[in-house]
C-alpha cells in the first residue's frame, strides 16, 4: 500500500475489529443463531477490509459497516428462510395469543398502565439491557421480522419478500411482538416498582 | 373489520397495524374514535409508538456500550 493510499480518512483493520463486538450484536437481533451471527460479522469485516479505500469518510466506520452488515444478515435470512420453508406457516388468527388479556367481550381485562414519560429511559443503558432481554424472549420468527421491520426499517413487502412469510402473517407476528415487548417492559422496566 | 365500534383486541391489533400499512379509512375512524374514548388502547398506541423510539436507538446503544470513548 503506497503513502498516498493511507490518507486520513483510510480505515485501518483495528479501528474495523473494534466495531466487532457491537456488530456481532446487531446480526444475532436479526439471525438468533451464533455461527451465523459470526459468519456475517466476518463476512463483514472481510468485505470491509478489501473495500477500506471506498470509504469516503463522510459517514462514521460504524454507519459504514453496518450498511454492509445489513446486505449480509439479508443475504443470510433469504438463504435459510429457502432451507427453512417449510417451517415459516402460521394460520391466521393465532392473534389469539393474547386472548388472557381480554374479557369475553373483547375489552381490556386489566386495563394497560400508564407508562409516563418513557423516553427518559432512552437515556439509561440498563434500560437496553432490558430491552435485548425482552427481544431474546421472543420467538425466534417474530423476533427476526420486528428485528427487520423496527432495526433494518424495511417494509411489510420487503419482509415478505426476504422471508417468504405472507403480508398477514407478517402483520400477525409484528402484533405479537409489539404485545409481547410492551408487556415485558411493562414487568421488567416501567412498572419493576409499581 | 369493518364495524364502527371496535374491541379493545381488534383495536390493539389496529394499533399495531398503523405502523406498518396505510389504514382504510374506515379502520382508521374506528380506530380513532375507539382510541379517544379508550384509556387503555391509548396507553397501548403510545407504548408502540415509544417501542419503535427505543427499537431505532437500539443499535446506538450497543455501539456507546462497547466503544471506549462512546459516541
Ligand atoms: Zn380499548
Amino acid at each position: 500500500m503506497s503513502k498516498a493510499q493511507e490518507s486520513s480518512t483510510q480505515v485501518k483493520s483495528h479501528e474495523l475489529e473494534e466495531h466487532r463486538a457491537s456488530l456481532f450484536k446487531f446480526a444475532m437481533l436479526h439471525l438468533r443463531n451464533e455461527a451465523q451471527a459470526e459468519d456475517v460479522v466476518q463476512e463483514t469485516l472481510l468485505a470491509a477490509m478489501q473495500g477500506a479505500e471506498k470509504f469516503a469518510g463522510n459517514s462514521s466506520v460504524r454507519t459504514w459497516l453496518t450498511g454492509i452488515l445489513k446486505h449480509k444478515i439479508l443475504d443470510q435470512i433469504r438463504k435459510s428462510s429457502r432451507e427453512r420453508a417449510a417451517e415459516i406457516h402460521y394460520d391466521e388468527d393465532s392473534s389469539e395469543d393474547f386472548d388472557a388479556l381480554f374479557n369475553e367481550r373483547g375489552a381490556y381485562a386489566a386495563v394497560p398502565a400508564e407508562w409516563g414519560s418513557p423516553d427518559t429511559a432512552l437515556s439509561q443503558k440498563n434500560f437496553f439491557e432490558v430491552l435485548e432481554r425482552c427481544m431474546q424472549g421472543l420467538p425466534a420468527n417474530t423476533a427476526r421480522v420486528f428485528a427487520m421491520r423496527e432495526i433494518m426499517g424495511l417494509d411489510t413487502v420487503e419482509i415478505c419478500k426476504e422471508t417468504g412469510i405472507s403480508a398477514t402473517n407478517c402483520g400477525v407476528l409484528l402484533y405479537r411482538a409489539r404485545m409481547a415487548l410492551r408487556l415485558c417492559l411493562d414487568q421488567r422496566w416501567f412498572g419493576r416498582n409499581r | 373489520m369493518s364495524k364502527f365500534m371496535l374491541t379493545c383486541k381488534e383495536a390493539s391489533r389496529l394499533t399495531s397495524e398503523q405502523f406498518d400499512r396505510k389504514l382504510g379509512v374506515g379502520q382508521w375512524l374506528a380506530l380513532r374514535m375507539h382510541l379517544r374514548l379508550c384509556q387503555g388502547c391509548s396507553r397501548v398506541n403510545r407504548q408502540f409508538q415509544f417501542l419503535r423510539r427505543a427499537m431505532s436507538q437500539m443499535l446506538d446503544s450497543a455501539a456507546d456500550k462497547d466503544g471506549a470513548e462512546g459516541g
